[in-house]
């Protein structure tokens, strides 16, 4: 497994969104957990400019780290909530809430380690190349199969990793209208991030679309009823 | 190349550190906080999977449209939330979960 200069960023963005968000979890003000969410959302939306979605990273530090955090932080404010002294709940508390998230990551990384190239380490292409020559079925016999190299943690399997592709827009330039402007943009050299999100949703799931903007609606209007004055006061 | 696994483990990590702070914190506001940070975490991972499924040089968008569909969610609830702590606060007088013990007199 190669890493490139560039991919540290994603390690130091990782670590970053991780930190912070630990001192969320631990810090005693309020406010000050707010900020560091605040902060955290950023690292999240930098790995996410590193995915290569850009107009999702952008809105993720304008809805979460912008509106939901000033949302959040003028609601602390109005209700002048204090500095606990103790802010977390007992030690029994504490202790079952480390547990479960232990075992939790525990049960996921488990999960994520058996998906294909997560032992990739061992030196693969050497079973590739003997797995080839016994398909080949040239002059071998059974005594092979002795000594097949195990190379993944899993048997003799041999699995690629899950690389993620390189974005490269203009192979898939012929699929759009010559007229259109994500077409123009791709003939430019540009990555048309927005243009092709927003092709995807307004044709694909124009209906998931609407229904979320009466989501919306319907949240406001439930926001008013909730905030309103009870009449008899 | 950084391989999908690490950006999923990233974001399982997230979703825990969330789920923490969701379990052992008293202050119901930071509790939907870390609300919020869980529902980050799985935005991370779909768009993850949105570009590791990606098909002649482009990502797949339909894990990315889905994440837009949570942020527009996420969005309505954290106001419908907020709305409903106010409006505790006003029955109340506090935000802290220790005092919200009426069903267990």
């Amino acid at each position: 497994m190669d890493i490139f200069a560039s991919d540290i960023l994603f390690y130091i963005f990782g670590a970053l969104a991780v930190l912070l968000s630990l001192m969320v979890v631990f810090l005693r003000n309020p406010v000050s957990s707010a900020m560091m969410m605040a902060l955290s959302f950023g690292a999240v939306a930098a790995i996410m400019f590193g995915l290569g979605a850009h107009f999702l990273g952008i809105l993720q530090i304008l809805v979460y780290s912008g509106a939901i955090m000033v949302l959040f932080a003028f609601i602390i404010m109005l209700l002048n909530v204090k500095e606990e002294s103790s802010p977390l709940k007992n030690r029994w508390s504490v202790a079952l809430g480390v547990l479960i998230a232990a075992l939790f990551i525990g049960q996921l990384s488990g999960i994520v380690f058996t998906l294909p190239g997560a032992g990739e380490q061992c030196g693969c292409p050497l079973a590739n190349a003997e797995k080839a020559w016994d398909d080949l079925q040239i002059g071998q016999t059974t005594e092979k199969t002795a000594e097949k190299t195990v190379c993944s943690a899993f048997g003799n399997v041999v699995r690629p990793a899950i690389q993620l592709p390189a974005i490269d827009p203009a192979l898939s330039a012929a699929k759009f209208d010559k007229t259109s402007n994500i077409r123009k943009e791709i003939d430019n050299g540009e990555f048309p991030d927005t243009a092709l999100l927003g092709n995807t949703l307004y044709s694909k799931y124009n209906r998931a679309l609407v229904i979320t903007g009466l989501a919306l609606l319907v949240a406001s209007i439930g926001v008013v009823v909730l905030s309103r004055r009870p009449s008899g006061k | 190349m950084i391989p999908l696994t690490h950006y999923l483990i990233l974001s399982g990590i997230l979703f825990s550190i969330g789920l923490l702070g969701v379990i052992v914190r008293r202050d119901i506001i930071v509790i939907f906080m870390c609300l919020e940070m869980m529902l980050s975490a799985a935005n991370l991972s779909l768009i993850a999977f949105s570009r590791a499924q990606g098909i002649a040089g482009l990502p797949n968008y339909d894990g990315q449209a889905l994440s837009i569909f949570i942020l527009a969610i996420a969005a309505a609830e954290v106001a419908i939330g907020l709305a409903l702590i106010v409006s505790l606060y006003r029955a109340r007088r506090s935000v802290s979960t220790k005092d919200l013990n009426v069903l267990h007199d």
